[in-house]
């Protein structure tokens, strides 16, 4: 059975500092430099069908080093 | 039905997570924040995913208060479990290195915890109301 989390780091492990791509069974769709380059390269090869895709991001060795202080609470909506 | 993950070095709990929007569906793999009142993915993926505008919300980060669109995904689960949720308020913005923020518009859905002694995350579906 595909693996996902295995298929996601082998593509994660070549592909530093890229978004990149996966159909459903694994293969490698696309690989960009930024998100709205990914997803220009999945509508080029969608067109507007819709679609069913992993999409990831694998972070460089900076990034990875970073900690990280991820908090972003409501103050009210407009 | 619940999900186990081990913390990575950093102390962060990442999960698959599948956003489904009217044009279509992706799975993400979402940094898990307890303390984000909403769920946080790039409006570029919000629009191609075909997500619901909702409006706009203030929100206090730590650069400061900033504003930001809002989007209702009108599906989203853990990817491959029962573990799922209509109509979850999803915020646009770009968090460098982070496709998804899987914040309390998600989490406040099901039960989780923190295995001190394992390092693992667990989100599991919360349990029938007993009966007195």
């Amino acid at each position: 059975m595909f693996s996902l989390l295995a298929r996601y780091d082998e593509v994660a492990r070549q592909n530093e500092g890229k978004w990149f791509a996966l159909s459903r069974d694994g293969e490698l769709l696309a690989v960009a430099s930024s998100q709205r380059r990914l997803w220009r390269r999945i509508r080029e090869r969608f067109g507007e069908k819709e679609v069913d895709v992993v999409i990831g991001y694998s972070q460089t060795k900076e990034e990875r080093e970073t900690a990280c202080l991820l908090v972003f609470p409501l103050m009210s909506a407009v | 039905m619940s999900v186990s993950v081990s913390i990575d070095e950093r102390g962060l709990a990442w999960l698959f997570v599948r956003v489904k929007g009217v044009k279509g569906s992706a799975v993400y793999r979402a940094c898990v924040d307890t303390g984000a009142t909403y769920c946080v993915l790039s409006e570029v993926d919000c629009v191609n995913l075909g997500l619901i505008r909702k409006g706009r919300v203030v929100l206090m980060t730590v650069k400061g208060e900033a504003t930001a669109k809002l989007f209702v995904a009108p599906w989203m689960a853990i990817e491959g479990t029962e573990l799922a949720k209509e109509n979850v308020e999803v915020v646009a913005k770009v968090v460098p290195g982070f496709p998804v923020i899987l914040g309390m518009s998600f989490l406040r859905h099901f039960n989780w915890s923190f295995d001190q002694e394992k390092q693992e995350f667990s989100i599991f579906k919360k349990s029938p109301a007993r009966s007195p």
